[in-house]
């Protein structure tokens, strides 16, 4: 070992090219060991295939890695692994059907004689490297069973097991509600205490700026800007993030709400769980109503039965249609269609399987559910060049980077593909109810600043728009009003105060009302409401 | 370091554990059709040491589908020929036929190849060998159990019926209860040429006999359902019937079961099916295609093949009821008086009904 | 480099096929039989004349038919595994217009009996759609069970209502001449290939051109592809489901026009001959893709007219080498996810290696 103030990982002037086009050029960098540090930089910045380069996934097209002193060519990642890496996919990598103890045991197998399996002493060797208890679970649970902040507490344990003391981790909190991504950062903390190297990949100034300690920004493959957190200005890492100064949104003090296009009345959905219960609200014409709380409140259910696609019991209207409680999927499928041709513009919350045709084209992609008002068809038959036309336009205007119009829309990074599907969604037609949900999951930098943008411009123009999101910061940003669900009741709303100097709305209230369980009565409410106005 | 190689190799080997699979599976399968991918060995004589031609003549010969190991019609056909083969010193090459479709280029691919004889096993071969003998005039060919014409095909039909009355006036003789019965395979004109003649047989020597009667089915599976052929056997036997003629291919099977189980007899059929069940088979009713395929081979082979329709019945021992030391004590205190029935068969003193004459059309076409 | 990257998966098929014929050759060397011999007789009983040609073609025919339907059903992501009852019903039906319509000249008859089959392939498709959308039985479960009432119907009309009496064979009474489907003599010399093959061709090409480029295709596609995004954009599933399986079980319902109409003239108890099974293999092997159905079906017909000669020609060698071949590509077609991700990460380290 070397003593003294160690790096834990030095780049050296380290490039891959895939093809003609360099994802990573020249970066040098110096990580020391014990520390946080966030990789920034925008979707295709080329901090993904870095920390592939690191873990042996890539092997560098030029320049050295130095870890912990040692310069080091990986041949697999397997090499990487013997020698204390770790890598935290955004897709997790585990065995649904097994328990917890064994999928972390999966290729790090604690054996007995024989090669057979020995789960205590696994446990017990585990729980030997364990910082806190706060990275404990219940390690014969079955691994579907677990929330999605449990599986990442599984994958980075697997990397304990493994004892790897350098960790990377690719966009963890994409993936996580709010209270838990405070949770993944105090594990983040203990690990730094026990002297691991912490890496995050992540375009979130927030969380680097309350957790991190360095950051590090790459731009078009270039290391562009690094240092210490606590040294720098928010601002600073923006513009070397994005390279100008950002102007301001656009002013949402104007608000004049017209007629309501999405109308719920005393609605209910009844299931095992997740359910709505009696609730009543109503999105009008030059609006943007927000609607916070922790996933899995309720928020699918609005979604899906605004669109018929789920029984309830109450009314709901949309642009002027009233949808049955209860229909046959045929029937429902022809109201949609009707609804989505006179305005409904939607993007759903998992894009990869409700918003894309993942293995499709960008051009099929584009085009989809919007070709009827569009004539892409004639008699049944596919009017290609009109379709390739008005597709090219919509990409262009929302700024999509795409290779060609015939690659696959997986092969896109997540910014571009929720571009194009908002593209999609509101020049696909003339949008006068845009429901979007997560709108920003995943999704980079500046490709939020557009779609905010955007969804600013439709508001003006006349659209109603409902966004829901676990982004507080977001809907703060975006809308007119909030209201809050918490186990598929409304347990607060709020609306955004005039005078801006406090903040638009008191994120502390909102954040109460996301955990309160019991709804409000209509005296509160109103009087809550009073409150926040007079704020 | 040698830790190190440890390592490597064992993370290696999981990280790409799927990539062994299909190797493991493909060696697998080839195991396994190791074993049974190797043709029978119920082969032609002679046929491993010639190819195409050779000093004898080469004979092709088309089985049905059911295929040599049938134990009863093809096999009676592959052992005529191996008979033929040994004596004449030709060459047989046979072909199981997989679908309906197959006789056709099998008997032309026989014909292409020069062979001066080609032979068809069963009913289903009529419709192709009328083709393929209309292409081919300077080849000769002959269909078993089925009528093709033509100035080059010889058609082989067996007097079923004879046979059947022959057993059937057994089983009169023998049953203790006055009841017998008939499990025929599919219900085709065929069975039925079987079922009128036993019928006839039993109540001719017991006229107070009754006969029941059942098919296993009205498809070609009818067959090849042996537990099919137990159920309606046991059915018979629990209304009395001791005595149980099957005409129903692999499905008999299951009738020889039923009668061991239950202490009572059976008659077999088309082959020498005496020694399946010893002391439980009163006989079998023998449909002599061995016969058939060595006399059309000793014809070609003499020189003198002659096409037309040939009948072979009792009187030429085309159809004959097996008498061997599995049966002999069963049957012998009832031989005089069966010989003198067939004697009369024979000479045309007993006429036999036929199922064939009593339809409108033709049992074959 | 490029270009093989592309068509990854075409370049790994076909190593699957070759994979299949090499073990099976191998398989047969191991037995004791020189593998070239093999090889010469399955080529030349495969095309060595035009007779066997012809056979090959013939025995491909019914494939494309099957094979499509299968194709058809997973471009909507379902499982047809119904085939071979659909096109038992379907060579059924038409015999029975054939039967019935004995009169009518080639002009009105072969429509007609087109029609016919289509339409009870169809039927059974639709059949079980329905019970899949109204009831959730999966298509899987449904076809396969569906196939055992298309052999009873098809037993029904065969040995019962249209049964030939005076054939000891289980099959119905010849249809009118009329109906009877024109050989191609001209290509497949006096074996028995017609112009159903034809008929094939063409189908597979406007099933392409359907897949490809109209609406039609575009939501049976995207039903199948992306049902939730679809669901979302007001495309009714349920709907595409019905319409997928039925045109499956009709393309299905077709395949007995080769055997039906233009060898047999008439339909005989179990004339499929498990057409409608190595569909599902001649669907995999062309990957969903009317014109590799096209090719596979191809492949696995001359595979067993091939495969006959076997018996005659070798001494240790019997035709059910042709079954071992099928298997041993299948289950190489089956395996070609892992190979081709192998594949992949092998060809981009050569790449980095190489520069």
């Amino acid at each position: 070992m070397i003593s003294g103030p160690t790096e834990a990982v030095e780049f050296i002037g380290i490039g891959k090219s895939f093809g003609s086009c360099r994802a990573v050029d020249h970066v040098t960098g110096n990580f020391s060991a014990g520390r946080i540090h966030a990789i920034l930089g925008e979707n295709g910045a080329g901090k993904s295939t870095l920390m592939k380069l690191l873990f042996g996934l890539y092997g560098p097209t030029e320049g050295k890695i130095r870890v912990k002193g040692t310069e080091r060519h990986w041949r697999s990642p397997a090499d990487s692994m013997d020698a204390g890496l770790g890598m935290v996919q955004q897709h997790f990598t585990l065995v649904e059907s097994l328990s917890v103890i064994d999928n972390i045991m999966l290729g790090a197998e604690a054996c007995s004689a024989f090669g057979v399996l020995d789960r205590e002493r696994a446990i017990q060797l585990l729980e030997a490297e364990l910082p806190s208890a706060d990275l404990s679970l219940d390690w014969n649970r079955q691994v579907s069973d677990l929330s999605v902040g449990e599986k990442q507490k599984v994958e980075i344990l697997k990397l304990i097991a493994r004892k790897a003391d350098i960790l990377v981790l690719d966009e963890p909190t994409a993936v996580l509600a709010p209270q838990e991504i405070s949770g993944l950062f105090s594990i983040l903390k203990e690990l730094k205490k026990q002297g691991r190297t912490v890496f995050v990949i992540t375009h979130k100034l927030g969380e680097v700026f309350e957790h991190c300690d360095t950051w590090f920004v790459l731009r078009a493959g270039r290391s562009i800007a690094s240092g210490e957190v606590h040294q720098t200005k928010v601002e600073d890492v923006v513009r070397a993030m994005v390279g100008t100064n950002l102007p301001p949104l656009s002013d949402l003090s104007k608000r004049n709400p017209g007629e309501a296009r999405l109308k719920f009345e005393n609605v209910s959905v009844k299931k095992t769980s997740h359910v709505l219960n009696n609730l009543s609200f109503e999105v009008r014409s030059g609006e943007i109503v927000g609607i916070a709380g922790i996933d899995g409140s309720g928020q699918a259910e609005v979604v899906a039965a605004s669109l018929g696609l789920v029984s309830f019991s109450g009314e709901i209207t949309v642009l002027g249609d009233v949808i049955p409680g209860s229909q046959s999927s045929d029937a429902a499928a022809k109201r949609i269609e009707r609804l989505r041709n006179a305005g409904l513009a939607l993007v759903s919350e998992d894009r990869h399987t409700q918003s894309l045709w993942m293995n499709e084209s960008v051009q099929l992609n584009t085009g989809l559910g919007v070709d009827s008002t569009k004539s892409f068809f004639k008699n049944g038959l596919l009017q290609s060049k009109v379709w390739t036309t008005a597709v090219s336009n919509w990409l262009k205007s929302f700024d999509v980077r795409f290779p060609s119009l015939e690659i696959s829309v997986d092969r896109l990074s997540g910014g571009n593909q929720q571009k194009l599907i908002f593209a999609r969604e509101l020049l696909g037609r003339t949008p006068r109810l845009i429901v979007v949900h997560q709108p920003t999951r995943g999704v980079d930098f500046l490709s939020i600043r557009l779609i905010y943008e955007r969804l600013l411009e439709a508001r003006e123009g006349g659209a109603a728009i409902l966004v829901i999101s676990s982004e507080l910061d977001e809907l703060m940003t975006l809308s007119d009003r909030i209201f809050v669900l918490c186990a598929g009741r409304k347990t607060g709303e709020f609306i955004r105060a005039t005078d801006t100097a406090r903040g638009a709305f008191d994120r502390t209230a909102i954040g109460a009302a996301m955990t309160s369980a019991s709804p409000m009565t209509a005296s509160e409410q109103s009087s809550r409401k009073q409150t926040e106005v007079s704020l | 370091m040698r830790q190190n190689l440890f390592h490597s190799l064992r993370a290696r080997c999981l990280g790409f554990a799927p990539n062994l699979v299909a190797p493991i599976l493909v060696a697998l399968m080839v195991v396994v059709t190791l074993v049974s991918c190797t043709k029978k060995e119920a082969g032609t004589p002679g046929s491993s040491s010639e190819k195409l031609a050779g000093p004898g003549i080469t004979i092709g010969l088309v089985l049905d589908k059911g295929g040599k190991d049938d134990k009863s019609f093809n096999s009676a056909a592959v052992a005529g020929a191996e008979r033929a083969a040994k004596e004449f010193g030709v060459v047989i090459k046979d072909v199981e036929s997989p679908d309906d479709a197959a006789f056709e280029p099998a008997m032309r691919t026989f014909a292409e190849r020069g062979m001066p004889l080609v032979i068809g096993i069963g009913f289903a071969q009529t419709d192709p060998m009328k083709k393929v003998a209309a292409q081919f005039p300077k080849t000769h060919f002959a269909v078993i159990d089925g009528v093709v014409e033509g100035p080059n095909v010889t058609s082989f039909m067996f007097e079923e019926h004879e046979g059947s009355y022959l057993v059937g006036y057994l089983a009169g003789l023998v049953t203790k209860t006055g009841k017998v019965g008939f499990v025929g395979g599919m219900e085709i004109a065929m069975i039925r040429r079987f079922l009128m003649a036993y019928e006839a047989g039993v109540i001719a020597a017991n006229p107070k006999a009754k006969v029941f009667s059942n098919f296993v089915g009205i498809t070609a599976s009818a067959w090849a359902n042996p537990s099919k052929g137990k159920e309606l056997a046991l059915s018979q036997i629990g209304q009395g019937a001791d005595i149980i003629f099957h005409a129903a291919g692999a499905s008999g099977m299951g009738v020889f079961d039923a009668v061991e189980e239950k202490k009572v007899f059976a008659i077999g059929v088309d082959s020498n099916q005496n020694g399946i069940k010893p002391g439980r088979v009163l006989t079998s009713m023998l449909k002599r295609v061995d016969n058939a395929v060595y006399e059309v081979i000793r014809s070609e082979v003499e020189g003198r093949f002659k096409p037309g329709p040939n009948s072979f019945g009792l009187k030429d021992k085309g159809v004959d009821m097996a008498v061997d030391a599995n049966n002999e004590a069963l049957v012998a205190p009832h031989m005089k008086k069966l010989d003198e029935v067939r004697e009369q068969i024979i000479s045309g003193k007993i006429v036999v009904p036929d199922f064939y004459k009593t339809q409108p059309t033709s049992g074959t076409k | 480099m490029n270009f093989v990257t592309k068509n990854i998966s075409w370049f790994v098929t076909l190593g699957a096929v070759l994979l299949g014929f090499s073990a099976a050759l191998l398989l047969a060397a191991v037995l004791g039989e020189s593998p070239s011999l093999v090889a010469t007789v399955l080529i030349r009983g495969a095309v060595g004349s035009a007779t066997s040609l012809g056979y090959s073609l013939y025995y491909a025919t019914p494939l494309i038919f099957t094979g499509l339907a299968v194709s058809w059903a997973l471009k909507a992501g379902l499982f047809n595994i119904g085939a071979e009852g659909q096109m038992t019903l379907g060579g059924v039906a038409m015999a029975a217009v054939g039967i019935l319509a004995s009169g009518l000249p080639a002009a009105v008859a072969w429509p007609l009996a087109l029609f016919a089959g289509f339409g009870a392939g169809a039927s059974a498709g639709w059949i079980v759609a329905w019970f899949k959308v109204r009831r959730g039985v999966h298509e899987v479960l449904g076809s396969i069970l569906m196939n055992f009432v298309s052999y009873g119907i098809a037993g029904l009309f065969i040995l019962n209502i249209f049964r030939n009496p005076s054939s000891q064979n289980p099959e119905t009474l010849p249809i009118g001449p009329g109906f009877e489907l024109s050989q191609l003599s001209l290509i497949g010399g006096t074996s028995p290939l017609n112009v159903a093959f034809v008929f094939a061709l063409v189908f597979a090409a406007v099933a392409d051109f359907v897949i490809r480029r109209t609406r039609l295709g575009m939501n049976l596609r995207w039903s199948g592809g992306a049902p939730e995004f679809a669901r979302r954009s007001g495309l009714s599933i349920d709907r595409e489901t019905m319409r997928a399986l039925a045109i499956s079980g009709g393309l299905a319902g077709l395949a007995g026009a080769s055997v039906v109409l233009g060898y047999m003239h008439k339909a005989r108890e179990g004339f499929s001959a498990g057409a409608g099974f190595i569909g599902i293999a001649v669907a995999l092997l062309g990957r969903g893709n009317p014109w590799g159905v096209i090719v596979a079906a191809l492949l696995f017909g001359g595979l067993q007219k091939g495969s006959l000669d076997l018996d005659i020609d070798t001494d240790k060698i019997s035709r059910d080498l042709a079954g071992v071949i099928q298997a041993l590509i299948v289950m190489a077609v089956a395996a070609r996810p892992v190979i081709e991700a192998g594949l992949r990460t092998w060809l981009e380290r050569r790449k980095r290696e190489a520069t």
